[in-house]
């Protein structure tokens, strides 16, 4: 009976402090806000000569928050508060939403009416497009241009941010695809970096047999990473006029050098390259199998670069990259490049707001504020060769980049595709890596899905 | 004058009952009930994201029958509830030990401990444990020499759905062991006593007092068994998004996915409709069963 | 013999219960050379660095109060609720009392996946959406039904004649309620309100879709960004864990016996 006494009162102790706590910030909140908008409204009574000194509130969403490495959440702070100061007039509000969470945030936000005035998001292509076409996202086209951004931006992920020949979308996250490789494994086996095919699959078998250690780690327990490898064997298998075909041709997805492509990533499960359960294995548990030396090698992307290299540190391993080596080697080199995010702006928001929106864009894109960003959330914006003296980075990070530069760039297909059709993709994309379903069955379906999506017009069209 | 104290004290308990209930009920309708009336309507629309939509007709209930991924959440959510009804006996076993010893309290307390755990805290830990390269049962099955440990827990398509459903019976049995053991204590420890003189067994005496003692108790966890299982969600969405493959989706994961993701909120609505039917009817029929007993 | 059989029975289920829950507190004290080296290994020392870091670093404190926040109205309005209308349901005869009833049980079987989408879209045409109060209606609402079913089911088992004399002595029914009904659930509501408070503590997809704004999160929420960043760091994820269910598995074990004879009181024969 004590104890709930004891209970009770405690429960409305801290029920009282709440009451109180919030009680105050409200008020305190409510009364801050009115005397803003006193001075706001003093203000317009006594300078209605000049608009340009109208107050402006900004609100922003993006997704870096500020715990781990390389979140960026310090940096953002840290531009917003420039650029304010630079901008006195102008108010910025921001609001920082997970990574995983952003989507739905976005897609329920636009039915909710409730989003802000700018937002950083993913993915583009098919999704961005999506948006463009229900009209809730600002078209960026003719202040793009007056800025420059068409030159200073990589034009194929500005063509993914784009839908019907207009911009609506800023690409600011570069994703490359990399082979990360642990160099201490590889001097102990007496192995270096492959120049063809044939060479990485003798490393692949080296490291079987051996039996020391797992040759690839790879994590599909989020269902996204088999579908990225796939995309890559399938990019320098068939090279990028087939791929782009796909997207924007009459190539089907179930076309029997996309089935090949499938049967050589087959072949890999099937000669045990992979750790054990990959297909259940979560994608962070499969980073530590890399970074515990389980593992000799990870196929990832530039993304998880800084959280490798802050392990680096501590696995007392050193990290070393190299790019997908081609299949058919009578293709030109192919990569891939991805807007691992980019920044949209409403169209629902007045237009001195969107048009504050794009100034400020335009400031985060400026060399002084990028190398700001490049240090504090080591992520690269998308500019278009990228001349790395204009920048300080990390030299295993320039590498990332240069290996794959000059290339013919496609894109990855989870976030190319309409969300309905990333789904298929991911399910039954797992289920032929889990041998429950052929791969013939796979892409059968996701063609499927894709007509359909076509039939409706939901499909990403970059060009008019 | 009978008839209208009657009519009066009808009057008054109307009155009277209104008030009390409505409170509950405004909030209750306002968010709960009102998003079901939304769903009944948006599952005659096909939608194409979350904004636009026009109408279908049954469109969505017609395409849902041709929908293998819909027939196989649905067979999910049934084996999990058999499963969960067959192993009722299981706890059933556990509050009859319990029932016999001193410290049935803080044993049954240790058995609930999983339930106040968060899921997506009881997710982290089960993915530690089933991971295959570093996981703790790979970790006991090196120490033990216990081979049949050394399993893909979570990425054989066989395999995924029952070690989810152990996760399952790990944040459930603790409750049923708790319910079961106060319905065992309400027993009249004197009948036991006579059937024991009267020379019976102790699996006689099971079979013929305990059940039909408890009958009420059975019938009630099976029903809330049955609803559990309809509705599970959480932990497989954290854990394998209904993956590998299909091998996990169960109808709720199912619906999210397409509402969310898949953009597809009419269809989503119409599965939802179809769950809700079920699992109304399912209870119905094993509460009016009982009832007949 | 027989007894041994019993115990050891009894023991390999409490084994199953507790054992996830001793490898997250030792990973949660270890470092991360110690947790690499050996998952299963006691930890070596009383390592609290892990702590430290997640409660200064990742600004848990302030999650923790959202939590609070969220959980303490949730509990105290469902159980003002539930005890009206279940009072209610059990002891009056209205109108069409057992439909209305019904329509309630409905509530308890619904997945809230298929629920959020509409309940999100409502919010927003109230204003309420990425505020602590459309998480805790949403909340009230969800919950409801199976605090209204468990203490009717709870009153149901109280002998009218209670009621009756208590009448007799000129009580009106609000009295009956709060000097008679009140007291005498005193263990079923709090068992109730602990299962309430788990349930609002618990609670992950209602909040991550209603609030965007990170510092509003509860602790839920807050976790899985957490492990998103620190996708390899296990002895800080180990410490946030602990750092979650800590408070209701602490609040549980004080409140353990009352609870058990709250919640059999409630669900009854």
């Amino acid at each position: 009976m004590k104890t709930f006494k004891m209970l009770a009162l405690f429960v409305i102790v801290v029920l009282m402090m709440i009451m109180g706590v919030s009680g105050c910030k409200d008020t305190e909140t409510s009364t801050s806000t009115a005397v803003e908008e006193t001075a706001e409204s003093e203000e317009s009574t006594t300078e209605t000569a000049e608009p340009e000194e109208q107050q402006i509130v900004l609100k922003i969403w993006d997704m870096y928050t500020d715990v781990g490495h390389g979140s960026g959440g310090e940096a953002m702070e840290t531009l917003i508060d420039m650029y304010k100061k630079a901008n006195p007039n102008v108010e910025i509000e921001r609001t920082v939403i997970g990574s995983e969470n952003m989507q739905d945030q976005v897609s329920l936000s636009m039915a909710g009416g409730t989003m802000a005035d700018l937002v950083e998001t993913w993915p583009a292509c098919g999704v961005l497009s999506g948006y463009a076409q229900d009209g809730e996202v600002y078209d960026m086209t003719d202040k793009a241009e007056e800025f420059g951004w068409f030159e200073l931006m990589n034009s194929y992920l500005m063509l993914e941010c784009s839908t019907k020949g207009r911009l609506y979308g800023l690409p600011w996250e570069f994703d490359r695809p990399v082979i990360y490789y642990n160099k201490t494994i590889f001097e102990e086996l007496g192995l270096s970096e492959p120049n063809n095919y044939d060479d990485f699959i003798t490393i692949l078998d080296t490291i079987k047999a051996d039996g020391k250690y797992d040759p690839i780690t790879i994590g599909n327990g989020n269902r996204w990473p088999i579908c990225n490898l796939y995309d890559e064997i399938r990019a320098v298998t068939v090279g990028k006029e087939k791929v782009s075909d796909l997207f924007f041709g009459d190539a089907d997805w179930d076309d029997p050098e996309f089935v090949e492509a499938w049967t050589i990533l087959l072949d890999w499960i099937e000669k045990g390259y992979f750790i054990d359960g990959f297909n259940g294995v979560k994608y962070g548990d499969s980073n530590s199998n890399f970074i515990m030396k389980n593992a000799a090698i990870s196929i990832d992307g530039s993304w998880i670069l800084s959280n490798l290299v802050e392990a680096e540190v501590e696995g007392e391993f050193e990290v070393g990259v190299f790019p997908f080596p081609m299949i058919n080697e009578d293709l030109p080199p192919t990569s891939l490049a991805g807007s691992g995010a980019n920044w949209i702006i409403s169209s629902k928001s007045a237009p001195e707001v969107q048009e504050e929106a794009m100034n400020f864009l335009n400031f985060i894109l400026s060399d002084e504020a990028a190398q700001i960003w490049i240090d504090g959330a080591s992520v690269i914006p998308g500019y278009s060769d990228i001349d790395w003296d204009r920048f300080t980075v990390d030299p295993l990070m320039a590498e990332v980049y240069e290996i794959n530069e000059g290339k013919e760039d496609t894109t990855w297909s989870h976030v190319t595709v309409p969300e309905s059709v990333a789904e298929t993709l991911y399910s039954t994309f797992q289920s032929v890596a889990g041998l429950t379903m052929t791969p013939e069955e796979a892409l059968n379906q996701i063609e499927e899905d894709w007509e359909e999506a076509k039939a409706e017009g939901r499909v990403w069209n970059p060009l008019q | 004058m009978e008839r209208y104290i009657k009519k009066m004290k009808n009057l008054r308990n109307n009155l009277l009952g209104y008030t009390l209930v409505l409170p509950a009920f405004l909030i209750y309708g306002l968010i709960v009930l009102l998003a079901v009336f939304q769903n009944f309507y948006y599952s005659f629309f096909k939608f194409t994201n979350i904004t636009s939509y026009e109408f279908a007709g049954l469109d969505n209930y017609i395409n849902m029958f041709k929908d293998k991924v819909f027939y196989t959440a649905i067979g999910h959510n049934l084996l999990w509830a058999f499963m969960i009804i067959i192993l009722l006996f299981l706890f059933l076993t556990i509050a009859v030990f319990l029932s016999k010893i001193k410290s049935r309290t803080i044993l049954g307390a240790i058995y609930f401990l999983p339930a106040t755990i968060p899921f997506v805290v009881s997710a982290i830990m089960w993915g530690w444990i089933y991971n295959p390269n570093f996981g703790i049962l790979q970790s006991i099955a090196d120490l033990l020499k216990l081979n049949f440990l050394r399993q893909q827990w979570l990425g054989d398509p066989k395999l995924a759905f029952y070690s989810l459903f152990l996760i399952g019976v790990w944040t459930y049995f603790g409750f049923t062991v708790i319910i079961f053991l106060s319905a065992l204590q309400n027993i009249d420890r004197s009948i036991y006593d006579a059937a024991r003189i009267d020379g019976a067994t102790e699996t006689k005496i099971f079979f013929h007092i305990t059940l039909p003692a408890i009958r009420n108790t059975l019938s009630f966890l099976i029903v809330f068994s049955i609803i559990m299982s309809m509705k599970v969600f959480d932990i497989i969405y954290v854990m394998t998004q209904g993956g590998p493959g299909y091998s996990t989706e169960v109808m709720s994961t199912y619906i999210f996915k397409l509402a969310f993701r898949g953009q597809n909120i009419g269809y989503s609505s119409a599965i939802s409709i179809i769950l809700i039917i079920l699992v109304l009817s399912l209870a119905v029929t094993v509460l009016r069963r009982n009832q007949k007993e | 013999m027989k007894k041994t059989f019993i115990w050891l029975f009894l023991f390999a289920f409490i084994l199953f219960s507790i054992l996830p829950f001793i490898i997250v507190i030792f990973t949660s004290l270890k470092t991360n050379q110690e947790m690499y080296a050996n998952v299963l290994a006691p930890p070596s020392s009383f390592y609290l660095d892990n702590y430290l870091f997640v409660l200064s670093e990742a600004k848990f404190y302030l999650n923790f109060l959202n939590s609070l926040y969220i959980s303490i109205p949730v509990v105290i309005s469902i159980s003002v609720l539930s005890t009206l209308a279940g009072y209610a349901f059990s002891k009056i005869n209205f109108w069409k009392k057992n439909i209305l009833f019904f329509i309630i049980l409905i509530g308890l079987m619904l997945p809230l996946p298929s629920i959020i989408i509409p309940i999100y879209l409502n919010l927003a045409k109230l204003g309420f959406l990425n505020t602590r109060i459309g998480v805790i209606l949403t909340q009230i609402g969800i919950d409801l039904p199976f605090a209204i079913f468990f203490m009717r089911s709870f009153f149901n088992d109280v002998p009218n004649e209670i009621i009756e004399s208590a009448r007799i002595d000129g009580a009106n029914d609000l009295q009956i309620i709060m000097k008679v009904m009140v007291p005498l659930s005193k263990s079923s509501l709090g068992a109730l309100s602990l299962i309430l408070f788990m349930w609002s503590w618990q609670s992950y997809i209602v909040p991550l879709v209603i609030i965007t704004d990170n510092n509003l999160r509860p602790l839920t929420v807050a976790l899985t960004d957490f492990v998103g960043r620190y996708i390899t760091a296990y002895t800080y994820i180990a410490a946030a864990s602990v750092l979650i269910f800590l408070p209701i598995t602490i609040l549980f074990i004080i409140t353990q016996r009352r609870f058990i004879e709250g919640i059999t009181a409630g669900y009854g024969k």
